[in-house]
């Protein structure tokens, strides 16, 4: 094997001058992890790529080449624009709500308070119930006949909220849910990004009498801003994947009230039997995605680049 | 641009014919080793309940009894059925025999299916009620996809303690179905339920539309389901819900599930429901109004119309165990088996001969149900099993929801979807 | 609202003088328990209905607490569903994931970290992508391999699926804890004559044991909730696993809440175990993951 080539005892400086060895023993151990993911994933993502560019479905012998029409029926048909809507309010929505709800809890709760460990415990459950269980659970909760939170609205004299029979309030239900799972993950994070930040330029801010707020925005932030961006980057990369919660509560609807991109491509595939059109949806999902991280990723670097030129 | 896809479609259509024919000739060649003592064939069937694994297994163990032929099966619910058997079809995938599945997807499934032609004698077929034959044959070629097991149609069900205690009988129009309906819905209490999401929101917008007189396609596959009596239908679909409120408000929720559950639980005094609700309904563990509900036929307008579809077997096309597959299919469709089915479930029987036997046998409200239905059953229809019409189904679904939930009105619902069905059926070369 | 971001931040609590620093612990307080009775109480609302008798699951107007306290919801779903099943199968699918990750994220990890290998950006770059991928994109093709293959509805596909598909964040995780380890001790290692993989087993991953528990606790769990990928590569209880199940429970006759939620208790009952026995390696590995990505 060629881990025996690096053992030679006591010859430290063989490594250096040896380096052919070390490169191969580096591509052996790496070889098994990337070889399963790119059996088990390249492929397909290949052959779903080139046949989002074909017709795909049962019923052709053959699978005529189409070049962009797969992608851009999805612009002249009915639903897809909703879609595209939806998507985006539901991405901005729910960042909005985790990352401003997320923060707000985590820096309250940042000092010390009796009853806050267990509390952080607690926090960790939601992050990691299935999504499943959350789509299934908040469609209980959330049903107009026997569900609870209708029955406390009634209860206080409120009326009945139709949460998933009304269009409007069909993606806002599926925007709770998934804010509710997931807002507890960035005050964990959060938590953790505000204990790694140094003291000395907070006790510099207090002694200079500034106030909370302005030592929130002109300190704290601009040290959390590695931590809210990367953040940021892992919810929306999980934003534009979501299926499980929406599926199972609302499958989309009412109409495609509260459809998203990888609804609608599980219904073209499963329902319209059009795989063709399902991975195009798949890949504008993926590009949509990947042009938010770059901007994402480019904002910070931006804003740096231009305080680097004030100063 | 057409005459390409329509050359392309007939080059595929006739390499298709002569890859059947050849795997015909090549079945024939071996066929009497085929069906040998330890034969074994792969099914993948339907369950929909605690009591479908324990009739299943009886079934197989007959069958082995009886042909020597062992079938192992795996049993997935309607839904989860039909995505599994779409990606086994994608993959062409050799793993099954045996299909269970249903007009209202056969056909997504034409290609992938044997031809049950050659399997069947035409003196046999002519037992089953034409229209389920009908529309499980592939209207391209006449060929037989699958042979059905029991027929799916719908049933007024009502609640006859509280009709009675209103003072009034179950509607046999729109227009008494809106009274009635009205009559009944009060506090908590509604008048009927009704399904208004996926596929079951489509199956509804059908019978409506039948019922107005309108239809699917024209001849030429031209999408007509617009029409006046299209946008009538919708119409008076949306306003049971959102204008006389004679329905729970959620309904736009609802799928098969759902809308039975509305009567089982006791808020909703109707439903239209399938044949197998008649057994579910019935009984005391999963239902609350087994001593009180009674049926009549489907309410009309223009039309009595309603769908007529069925449950049935289809054999894989890659399958290397096609004699035993028929077999197996035969035998879950002789009239014994489908009395046992009707006996179990309630399931009716997709043979004339074995719809008229368990009518003479059964009494009083149960024996006009079923005679009900069979009328019911010979005038149904079906919507239309042109190439592209699953993705005309998906759209469809979405226009009827969006109407439903008050997103768009009828007419600019239907319009819309039916700019997008003829661009689909161009592109599948159902219509040129 | 003033005065709470600083105090936040003070390392020290300052005892209270004044009340607006009193009004302002009282707010914490309040946003403390909110925060976590909104967190847990949907789950409570689970388990309140996993214990009600299938009667009462409709009552109107809805009871708080169940007026008699039943296990019949899972005497149900071990009775009259293959519950047992797809416990079974998600349990070894979850543990033979997280072996095969373990296994080989490590080597590719400790590689990443500390090789400077032509092409390393670009594997990094891909795995960042691959966590991308819309499931739907990949579940025809990769039903027709595995189709091919003969790896369909069984519990072995399946634990590759996973693999390969937790691997990117099991690599990324652990990398993060590799880099943080001092270079000399590894010297130190191979000046001892220790060979790489030696070295790897015998001197890195004791170092970056919270690491590995780390991405293991990751891995089990998100292999355990998955969803979409056993519903694509399975079809019977052979392989079928518990959210596949869950999806049972919507039937054509009605969605039977009562069982369901019984097997929805189930289904959290690792999380469960997890966040109170391994909380600490979990948030190692959410943060680490995060922080340092």
């Amino acid at each position: 094997m060629a881990t025996s080539q690096m053992s030679r005892p006591r010859a430290p400086v063989a490594r250096r001058s040896r380096p052919a060895p070390k490169w191969l023993t580096g591509y052996a151990l790496a070889a098994p992890a990337i070889l399963l993911m790119l059996v088990i994933f390249l492929y397909p993502l290949g052959h779903s790529f080139v046949m989002s560019f074909f017709r795909w479905d049962l019923n052709s012998a053959e699978s005529p080449f189409l070049g962009l029409s797969n992608y851009t029926d999805l612009f002249t048909g009915t639903s897809f624009g909703q879609t595209l809507r939806n998507q985006v309010i539901f991405t901005v929505a729910s960042l909005v709500i985790e990352v401003v709800g997320g923060m707000a809890i985590a820096v309250l709760l940042s000092s010390k308070l009796r009853g806050l460990r267990p509390a952080r415990t607690l926090l960790l459950i939601p992050p990691m119930v299935a999504p499943a269980v959350v789509g299934l659970n908040f469609r209980w909760l959330f049903n107009e006949q026997y569900g609870l939170i209708d029955a406390v609205l009634v209860r206080l004299g409120l009326p009945a909220i139709p949460w998933l029979s009304d269009p409007a309030w069909a993606l806002v239900s599926v925007i709770i849910a998934s804010a509710w799972q997931n807002t507890p993950l960035l005050v964990l994070l959060f938590l953790a990004g505000l204990q790694a930040i140094p003291r000395e330029p907070l006790e510099a801010a207090a002694v200079d009498g500034a106030s909370a707020w302005r030592t929130f925005w002109a300190i704290v932030l601009p040290l959390m801003r590695p931590v809210v961006v990367i953040a940021m980057m892992i919810r929306i990369i999980d934003l534009f994947r979501t299926f499980d919660v929406v599926w199972l509560m609302t499958q989309g609807g009412p109409g495609n009230a509260s459809n998203l991109l990888t609804v609608e491509a599980y219904k073209l595939a499963f329902q319209s039997v059009d795989f063709g059109h399902a991975a195009a949806v798949s890949y504008v999902a993926l590009v949509l995605s990947l042009l938010v991280l770059a901007l994402l990723y480019g904002i910070p670097r931006l804003t740096s680049g231009r305080s680097a030129w004030q100063a | 641009m057409s005459s390409a896809l329509s050359r392309r479609r007939f080059l595929g259509g006739s390499m298709a014919l002569a890859a059947g024919a050849a795997a015909g000739s090549f079945l024939t060649a071996c066929g009497g080793g085929d069906s040998g003592g330890d034969t074994e064939i792969n099914a993948l069937l339907i369950t929909g309940g605690d009591r479908y694994p324990a009739y299943w297994e009886k079934v197989t163990s007959a069958f082995k009894a009886q042909t020597g032929i062992t079938v192992t099966y795996d049993l997935l619910q309607f839904t989860p059925l039909t995505s599994k058997e779409i990606t086994l079809a994608a993959a062409r995938s050799t793993q099954y025999d045996v299909y269970s599945t249903h007009t209202a997807q056969i056909g997504a499934f034409f290609p992938h299916f044997e031809p049950l032609n050659n399997h069947f004698d035409a003196a046999d077929l002519a037992d089953f009620f034409p229209v389920a034959i009908q529309y499980m044959t592939n209207p391209a070629n006449g060929e037989l996809a699958a042979i059905p097991r029991n027929m799916d149609s719908r049933t007024q069900y009502y609640r006859r303690d509280l009709y009675e205690a209103a003072g009034v009988q179950p509607a046999k129009t729109w227009e008494e179905l809106v009274t009635v309906g009205q009559q009944l819905t009060s506090g908590g209490q509604f008048g009927l339920v009704l399904p208004g999401q996926g596929d079951p929101a489509q199956r509804q917008f059908a019978d409506f539309l039948w019922q107005a007189g309108g239809d699917w396609l024209d001849q030429n596959n031209n999408v007509t389901f617009n029409s006046p009596a299209g946008v009538e239908a919708l119409t008076f679909y949306r306003d049971l819900i959102q204008e006389h409120r004679i329905t729970p408000s959620d309904v736009v929720t609802y799928q098969w599930n759902e809308n039975s559950a509305g009567f089982t639980n006791g808020t909703c005094a109707a439903v239209f429901d399938w044949p197998g609700a008649y057994a579910s309904f019935g009984d005391p563990a999963l239902s609350t109004v087994s001593d009180t509900f009674a049926t009549a036929p489907m309410p009309s307008h223009a039309t009595s119309a309603s769908c007529a579809i069925s449950h049935g077997l289809a054999i894989n096309k890659y399958s290397r165990n096609k004699d035993a597959a028929a077999q197996f299919l035969k035998f879950t469709v002789t009239p014994d088996a489908l009395v046992d089915q009707y006996a179990e479930f309630k399931n009716y029987p997709s043979r004339m001969s074995t719809a008229d036997q368990v009518i003479g046998q059964a009494q009083g409200m149960e024996q006009q149900w079923l005679s009900d239905l069979r009328t019911t059953i010979e005038n149904g229809k079906e919507w239309p099993k042109v190439p592209g019409f699953d993705k005309v189904s998906t759209v469809v679904q979405t226009a009827v929801q969006n109407a439903l939930s008050d997103q768009m009105s009828p007419q600019a619902a239907l319009d819309a979807a039916a700019a997008e069905c003829t661009r689909i059926l161009q592109q599948s070369g159902a219509l040129r | 609202m003033a005065g709470v971001t600083l105090e936040a931040t003070r390392p020290a609590p300052v005892r209270p003088r004044r009340t607006g620093a009193t009004v302002g612990l009282v707010a914490r307080y309040v946003v403390l328990v909110l925060t976590v009775l909104v967190s847990i109480f949907p789950l409570a609302w689970l388990l309140i209905t996993s214990l009600r008798t299938s009667d009462e699951l409709f009552a109107v107007p809805v009871r708080l607490l169940p007026s008699t306290v039943t296990l019949e919801q899972y005497v149900t779903v071990f009775t009259e569903y293959e519950m047992a099943d797809y416990v079974w199968n998600s349990i070894v699918v979850s543990l033979a994931t997280v072996a095969l990750v373990t296994v080989l994220a490590l080597p590719c990890a400790y590689v990443l970290a500390r090789f400077r290998l032509p092409g390393v950006k670009v594997v990094i770059t891909v795995l960042l992508i691959m966590r991308m991928i819309p499931v739907i994109a990949l579940a025809i093709p990769l039903f027709s391999v595995f189709s091919g293959i003969g790896l369909l509805d069984t519990v072995l596909g399946l634990v590759l699926t996973h693999a390969a598909s937790k691997l990117p964040v099991a690599i990324w995780l652990m990398m993060a804890f590799i880099q943080d380890l001092p270079k000399e001790i590894e010297e130190s290692a191979e000046i001892d004559g220790a060979g790489v993989l030696r070295k790897l087993v015998f001197v890195v991953a004791p170092l970056i044991g919270p690491g590995i528990a780390a991405s293991a606790v990751l891995t089990f769990l998100f292999t355990w909730n998955d969803l979409l990928l056993a519903l694509t590569l399975t079809s019977s209880e052979a392989a079928q696993t518990l959210p596949v199940g869950l999806t049972n429970f919507v039937t054509q006759f009605g969605i039977d809440w009562g069982p369901m939620s019984a097997a929805g208790v189930l289904m959290v009952v690792p999380t469960l175990l997890f966040v109170w026995f391994a909380q600490g390696y979990l948030v190692k590995g959410l943060v680490a993951g995060a922080v340092r990505g």
